[in-house]
């Protein structure tokens, strides 16, 4: 197993002095997907997007495939994040652009600036966002605008730009958090089957403790911005789950839309 | 409990308060009436004779000699074409310079900001004659000052509807390791398309009502006839070119609606 | 654990879409989105081509124009203060127009505006008949009402209130029938069943519920009409515009200069207060 991530001592303090993450350690290996349960406001978000630098930690330091992130350097941040995917909550497609170019989207930062600017995408990628959509069962919607898409769609339309990305780690944000039980599961299926397939390390957030135990190689369990759990979900006992909740138990099993 | 002895004192606060507001609007209608000597007699009886003067010696419309009307017609629909063109064009870059999550640089947006604001906040025809003074009567310091106008006009609201997008579409490229130049072509761009083609059309309709106001300070257009036919007293004709300004503008005016509609 | 598969290259699957598969390239857009783009912007440089080669623009003029700007820019430069009182009264002139005007089309339009607004007009087709009415009314620009007045009335500060009368007027009536349509129609309804006159359900039911959006919409015309009063001093309905054709009619640039600071530090003002006010009215 070789090591994908590894964050020691994160924490992020927003300005007006709130601490939403307080020296968080987290080693992630090849091929797991862990899930990170937690109530709202304790700081999963913030984690999440702590890795990628779409939030900037306040202190700590985050290795990605043995390179230090760091907001430095422009261009070695882009090539960073272009091997990260993220998936997200509201799907954050271009909703007036059509379902394959959201796709490709994923390419954009592989390509000179330049070339990205143009839309110059290889034969080859178009190929293969196009191949990546039918395998997501999303063949006839391929040229449809994004904005005429359900919900479940989308996340699948997202899952493909992420997956485009060739990424070695995926980041999910809330990915079923604002769908349906049934479009949740074939979400989370899509996302399990092909970080699997691929062997991609995946880090989703959750709200839901049965998603997160059906799925997960490992849980993480983070309260007010303290990792508290860390274990297989096995370990993971009631008394732990209340634990994690206490004060907000009723966000452990309902899907909730929204939060 | 104490909400019942409260409710009173409260109601009566407020009464003092509305009194209060009264007295001050009072005051204020008297002295405005008395710095500018305004005779409400006066203007009373004034009404009805411009009402008369409207109806007796302004219409009917002189439909004689229509030809002469089509050059200034075609010449404010120039006008406005070339303008708007123009001015999106500019108000664009600008925009984007601008606009809080496009802009490269703070000092850039402050400073685009600050020259906007000061275009914008002195009136429009004050620019006009200004540029009639510099550049002589005709069509130049009218376009120009269409120009001026419209690119300040149009960089405030691109800059605006830019700002109001969603930053949901921003983040997820940001993420992938987008660049600035790939963000704004591929995230920004294509969700500004609706506002960018409606606040274009807009342009448009003002631009044709600017291009007739124009012509009052010597800046060209169906202003500068209707300006000349009123200095020589020859009422009917423009009345005429009223008649022909307001079919012009609602004309205008429907087909923006109708490109609205189609484009979305 | 299910521990990773080498990383997969991604080879073109058989279930791919057949496009492109003959040496064609793919095409990504959506297309409808992609025509309607490239439609409006073609039809758009054609039109400017078109209408741009019908304009005889001289670069003689152009060039005199550019080379006549550093001086007059120098001469605005040299800022002057002395007609600052005169300019001062000339502005507070333009702000009671701009005041009056608003004051008597309130008046005019809260009366005209219930005989508007579909769900309480006492007679439909007055109505009907008011609203093409006050479309004309607001299709001509307010400057040819103001020229208008002007030539009916004489030059000065009663030639620009009666000239602003009238698109302020069905601006506000516009606005203000909107409001009224918004408004609920159970209060209509249930004034109507216990008997109460057209009267009684306008100044009894309605109005008072209407007070605080009609103060946002009134605060919003007031600011619309200062910088139109100003510019309409310029066609001599009186006020600081007066002065300010004046000044560049004898190339007095200096006191131009300071006409066009206080015309902006005023517009400026008067926007910032509005927009206090409007906020401070929402969240009543």
């Amino acid at each position: 197993m070789t090591t994908i991530l590894n964050i020691q001592g994160l924490t992020k303090a927003y300005s007006g002095g709130t601490l939403a993450l307080t020296g968080i350690d987290l080693t992630v290996e090849s091929g797991e997907f862990i899930a990170v349960i937690g109530p709202s406001g304790a700081g999963k978000s913030t984690l999440l997007r702590s890795i990628n630098r779409l939030v900037e930690p306040t202190d700590g330091t985050i290795t990605f495939l043995g390179e230090v992130m760091s907001s430095k350097n422009k261009g070695s941040l882009r090539r960073l994040r272009s091997q990260i995917g993220m998936i997200f909550q509201h799907y954050n497609l271009v909703n007036r652009s059509s379902v394959l170019e959201n796709v490709l989207h994923g390419r954009l930062g592989y390509m000179s600036p330049l070339a990205g600017v143009f839309s110059r995408y290889s034969e080859a990628d178009k190929q293969a966002a196009i191949d990546l959509l039918v395998k997501v069962g999303l063949a006839n919607e391929v040229y449809k605008r994004a904005d005429e898409l359900s919900g479940g769609q989308k996340q699948r339309v997202g899952i493909s730009r992420a997956l485009m990305q060739q990424p070695k780690l995926i980041l999910a944000d809330e990915p079923i958090a604002s769908l349906d039980p049934k479009s949740s599961a074939v979400v989370m299926d899509t996302i399990y089957e092909n970080c699997r397939l691929q062997g991609i390390a995946c880090l989703v957030n959750l709200h839901q403790v049965e998603v997160a135990k059906k799925y997960a190689t490992r849980i993480i369990g983070i309260k007010a911005g303290t990792k508290v759990f860390d274990g297989t979900a096995d370990q993971l006992t009631d008394e732990m789950i209340f634990n994690i909740y206490e004060g907000k138990e009723h966000e452990m099993h309902a899907n909730q839309a929204g939060a | 409990m104490y909400n019942q002895t409260a409710v009173p004192v409260h109601h009566r606060q407020k009464k003092a308060k509305r009194l209060m507001s009264l007295a001050l609007l009072a005051a204020a209608l008297a002295f405005s009436i008395i710095y500018v000597k305004f005779d409400l007699m006066e203007f009373l009886s004034g009404i009805p004779l411009f009402i008369r003067f409207i109806f007796a010696d302004f219409l009917p419309p002189n439909m004689t000699n229509m030809n002469s009307y089509v050059r200034p017609v075609l010449d404010t629909l120039i006008f406005a074409v070339v303008g708007t063109f123009i001015s999106s064009a500019i108000g664009l870059v600008i925009a984007f310079l601008m606009a809080r999550n496009t802009s490269p640089h703070p000092v850039v947006r402050l400073v685009l900001r600050g020259i906007v604001s000061f275009v914008r906040n002195v009136p429009f025809l004050v620019w006009a004659s200004l540029l009639v003074v510099i550049f002589g009567v005709g069509a130049m310091p009218g376009l120009f000052a269409l120009l001026v106008f419209g690119i300040c006009f149009l960089a405030r609201v691109y800059a605006e509807s830019i700002e109001e997008l969603d930053k949901e579409a921003t983040e997820a490229l940001t993420a992938s390791g987008a660049s600035y130049g790939q963000l704004i072509r591929h995230a920004i761009i294509p969700q500004f398309m609706p506002g960018y083609y409606s606040w274009t059309l807009f342009m448009f309709e003002i631009n044709i009502r600017a291009s007739a106001i124009l012509g009052l300070v010597g800046a060209g257009g169906i202003g500068s006839n209707l300006k000349q036919a009123m200095d020589l007293f020859q009422y009917g004709r423009a009345s005429m070119i009223i008649v022909i300004l307001i079919v012009l503008i609602l004309a205008v005016e429907f087909l923006t609606q109708k490109i609205r509609e189609r484009i979305l | 654990m299910q521990q990773g598969t080498p990383l997969q290259q991604y080879a073109p699957s058989q279930s791919g879409r057949r496009a492109g598969r003959s040496g064609k390239k793919i095409k990504i857009a959506h297309r409808k989105t992609q025509l309607q783009t490239r439609l409006f912007f073609t039809a758009a440089a054609v039109l400017f081509l078109v209408c741009i080669s019908f304009l005889d623009l001289s670069w003689k003029q152009f060039h005199q124009g550019i080379s006549s700007m550093p001086d007059i820019a120098s001469k605005l430069m040299t800022i002057s203060f002395e007609p600052f009182v005169q300019l001062v009264d000339g502005m507070l002139t333009s702000l009671i127009i701009a005041f009056l005007t608003v004051v008597l089309s309130v008046v005019i339009s809260i009366l005209l505006s219930f005989l508007i607004a579909e769900n309480i007009t006492p007679v439909k087709w007055l109505g009907r008949l008011l609203r093409y009415v006050l479309l004309i009314i607001r299709t001509i620009p307010t400057t040819i009402w103001v020229l208008l007045a002007v030539a009916s009335m004489g030059f000065g500060s009663m030639a620009g209130v009666l000239g602003l009368l009238f698109p302020t007027s069905s601006y506000l009536i516009k606005a203000f029938a909107a409001q009224i349509e918004e408004s609920s129609d159970d209060t209509i309804e249930a004034m109507r069943s216990v008997g109460a006159s057209w009267l009684q359900i306008v100044f009894k039911g309605l109005l008072p519920g209407l007070i605080l959006p009609f103060l946002a919409i009134i605060s919003f015309r007031f600011e619309m009409e200062v910088a139109e009063t100003v510019m309409l001093g310029m066609v001599g309905a009186g006020g600081i515009g007066v002065l300010l054709q004046d000044y560049i009619s004898y190339y007095e640039f200096a006191d131009l200069a300071m006409g066009i600071v206080i015309v902006f530090i005023t517009i400026f003002a008067v926007e910032l207060i509005s927009n206090r006010v409007r906020s401070k009215l929402a969240r009543r």
